[in-house]
């Protein structure tokens, strides 16, 4: 028993400091399944030395661009969740970047407990900050995948050469329909204002402390792009005054399920994302100077 | 409560603290017994109550069985005292099952039906139920619990009692405990005693395979599910049906272990559950093997009860295939559950049958080829855990054949149900081994073993899920 636990400990501590010499929460890890990956961005950015120019806020529908981000872009997106999340641990951390985006596809879905209470727990953060080997985002597991199973850029390849075997018309079509019945629902007007005031209250304490703000809809399957929910949402966020990036060519994305692209249009998403926002978010600023 | 939370730790380490105590070695099955309802209530305390009804039910029950001069008035007794615990978990369990079963959906039930139809599942009935059942059958046929005893002090058999069905460690998932053999274990213990080696080992192994093993096997496998598997390939279909299995194992045989560290931490002596099952060679092993305190406890309360293989060679096959159908809906209040039963008592009885008239070389290599029949059959039919409309399960299997698509990540998950599952043939092959290697080998491996799992556990757990038996 005291020899186990002797090199169970002794394993522990080389793996910290092998953590430490190699940083590697710096770099784009994969993770093993999105459960982990959703603990993982949350507990990363909560680290000092973690200082992304860029943050977005949202759901699966914006984390299946991570893969095509650039690393100046910290993903708080959350599969399973909502932009809330994010932005809970935007609050609570007090860290913002340059730019703040928020994808509202997934409006209503409210902050994952789990995530924030692990993330945000101050024994828990700097326990993590200085014994990085129990943090999500450094399971050995996930660097031996890693290592053996190739980077991002492989799989991305992978994904891209079989994209035409992902599409299944089965599936999506029996998602489509599914996801149609309950894209009709239309929020009640009530909640929706509700929300939009916090997002707006949100909004202008990040841009009181130099903050650039945008809210984003994730292209979606185009059925459900013109479903009532989505247009009536829409229309709401065309009053606010932040800059809101509408699809741009609506009817040109494929989706694997209706919600989710298909990779080379999350790849293509990103990199309109990236070419196209900070010359919209310039031009609307100066608006809003003048 | 569960056993990898933080509220648990604290009560353990309270419990343990006062347990061993000088002061109260005469209180320590009450202090058990109080942190056992503790365990058992903190998130419902409603709970509580049922399972002292049952406590009390099962305790007067028994009573009455060990004072009743005639043999027919103590059959009827115990007779009555199971049909009790079957009563109490058909309301319980199988409320949902027979109501629908009745009247086909629930929009047409009075107010009454419906207040039973939405009642919830008391986590942990089918065991302290099955437990109740060993007790009334134990004091019934006599076996090693004495009678005057119980006539003398009926108010502390009932705490006993108390202490019997809500034991914390097997309280809700097991291992199923028989009365014979956990009341002659009641006593007070000390902790000179205590084997901490083996609660290490119990431990370790048990919080790995939950932890470890199974909280990160169930993400991959979350998606043997309608209609998610379409846009799956085979080859991942494939990894996804023993994944499961491995998972299922890791999962419960975990949790069994856990309950054996446990209950060693208090002196007492908890069956093994699981025995390297994937190493069978024939379901009967498997049997044999699978969740052992279920299957001797059907053998011994249900199959004997039955005339066993004492009424002839058709009656044996019906008594295996009843006793395993109704092992089957205790697992669950669905049909499917009812099938998967039958399905492994179709196979034990054409096992039974074959048994003396092929003989099988036993060379290793049939033995490796009959031991990956077992385990595929094992396999496939867990599906039915999964997916409890039989169309979709035939779908499932008829797509891992036809199946063109790529899905995304697929070499990655592939390789994660791969890494997570190696642990388990590892496991196993050491165990078929074990005789080949050394003694100083060996202990180096365990160390080593042992060593490797503690640094996983702090590094590589899942994220927290309840134990699958827990709904059953």
């Amino acid at each position: 028993m005291k020899k186990s636990i002797i090199i169970g400990v002794t394993l522990f501590v080389i793996y910290n400091i092998a953590l430490y010499i190699i940083k590697p929460w710096h770099q784009k890890t994969m993770y093993p399944y999105w459960v982990i990956e959703n603990y993982g961005k949350a507990q990363l950015y909560t680290r000092p030395d973690v200082k992304p120019k860029w943050v977005l806020c949202g759901s699966s529908l914006t984390a299946g661009m991570d893969h095509f981000l650039p690393d100046s872009v910290h993903s708080l997106a959350m599969t399973g969740g909502s932009y809330f999340t994010g932005i809970e641990i935007l609050n609570q951390t007090g860290k913002l970047p340059a730019v703040i985006g928020v994808e509202i596809n997934m409006f209503l879905r409210l902050p994952d407990v789990y995530i924030t209470d692990d993330a945000l727990n101050p024994v828990k953060m700097h326990l993590r900050n200085y014994i990085p080997g129990i943090a999500a985002y450094n399971q050995p597991f996930s660097f031996l995948a890693y290592a053996l199973i190739g980077t991002k850029e492989k799989e991305n390849q992978i994904r891209f050469t079989k994209e035409n075997k992902i599409l299944n018309p089965k599936l999506q079509k029996e998602h489509i329909v599914a996801k149609m019945a309950e894209y009709q629902d239309v929020f009640d007007s009530a909640t929706t204002v509700e929300y939009l005031d916090y997002i707006a209250e949100q909004f202008k304490s990040y841009e009181a402390k130099g903050t650039q703000v945008f809210i984003y809809e994730a292209p979606m399957d185009p059925a459900l792009y013109h479903s009532a929910r989505m247009r009536t949402l829409r229309a709401h966020l065309r009053k606010m005054p932040f800059l809101f990036v509408e699809v741009p060519l609506h009817h040109k994305w494929k989706s694997v399920d209706g919600e989710h692209l298909i990779p080379s249009d999350f790849a293509a998403y990103a990199y309109w994302m990236m070419h196209k926002v900070p010359g919209m978010l310039e031009q609307h600023y100066a608006q809003r100077s003048e | 409560m569960l056993f990898t939370t933080f509220e648990f730790l604290v009560l353990l380490i309270i419990t343990f603290s006062v347990y061993y105590l000088r002061v109260f070695s005469k209180a320590q099955p009450y202090i058990l017994l109080t942190s056992s309802l503790l365990f058992y209530g903190w998130n419902k305390p409603w709970l509580v109550v049922l399972l002292l009804i049952s406590v009390l039910l099962n305790s007067i029950c028994t009573i009455l069985v060990a004072r009743s001069d005639t043999g027919f008035k103590r059959k009827v007794i115990a007779l009555l005292g199971v049909a009790m615990n079957v009563g109490f978990l058909a309301f319980f369990k199988y409320n949902k099952l027979i109501i629908l079963t009745i009247f086909d959906s629930v929009s047409n039930l009075s107010p009454v039906e419906k207040m039973i139809y939405y009642l919830p599942l008391p986590i942990g009935i089918s065991f302290f139920t099955f437990q109740g059942i060993s007790l009334v059958m134990d004091v019934y046929r006599d076996k090693t619990i004495d009678f005057e005893w119980i006539k003398k002090h009926p108010l502390k058999f009932i705490f006993d009692t108390g202490f019997f069905l809500s034991f914390f460690p097997q309280l809700v998932a097991g291992p199923i405990v028989k009365a014979k053999d956990f009341y002659p274990q009641i006593r007070t213990k000390s902790i000179k005693d205590l084997n901490w080696q083996l609660v290490f080992n119990d431990l370790v192994l048990g919080y790995f395979l939950k932890m470890v093993i199974a909280d990160n096997l169930k993400e991959h496998t979350q998606y043997i599910s309608y209609p998610h598997f379409y846009s799956l390939s085979s080859t991942d279909l494939l990894f996804m049906v023993y994944g499961y299995s491995i998972q299922m194992f890791a999962d419960f045989a975990g949790y069994s272990l856990i309950a054996l560290g446990l209950a060693r931490i208090f002196g007492y002596s908890l069956r093994e559950n699981f025995r390297f099952p994937f190493i069978s060679i024939t379901f009967q092993e498997f049997w044999q093997r699978w969740h052992i305190s279920l299957s001797s406890w059907l053998r011994e309360y249900l199959y004997f009860s039955l005339g066993g293989n004492r009424k002839g060679a058709f009656r044996t096959y019906v008594n295996i295939i009843l006793t395993m159908l109704i092992g089957g809906i205790w697992h669950g209040a669905s049909w499917s559950f009812a099938v998967w039963g039958l399905f492994h008592g179709v196979l034990l009885a054409i096992e039974h049958f074959f048994r003396n008239k092929i003989k099988v070389p036993a060379h290793f290599y049939i033995k490796a080829v009959r031991a990956l029949w077992v385990f595929t059959g094992f396999s496939f039919a867990l599906i039915l855990y999964r997916m409890q409309e039989y169309h979709h399960v035939f779908e499932y299997i008829e797509t891992i054949f036809t199946s063109t698509a790529y899905s995304l990540d697929q070499y990655y998950r592939q390789f994660n149900v791969v890494l997570y599952c190696i642990p388990i043939v590892l496991y196993h092959l050491l165990y078929l081994r074990k005789n080949r290697l050394s003694q100083p080998v060996l202990s180096q491996i365990r160390v080593w073993s042992y060593g490797i799992m503690i640094f996983l556990l702090v590094t590589n757990t899942g994220t927290t899920g309840s134990f699958i038996y827990f709904r059953f």
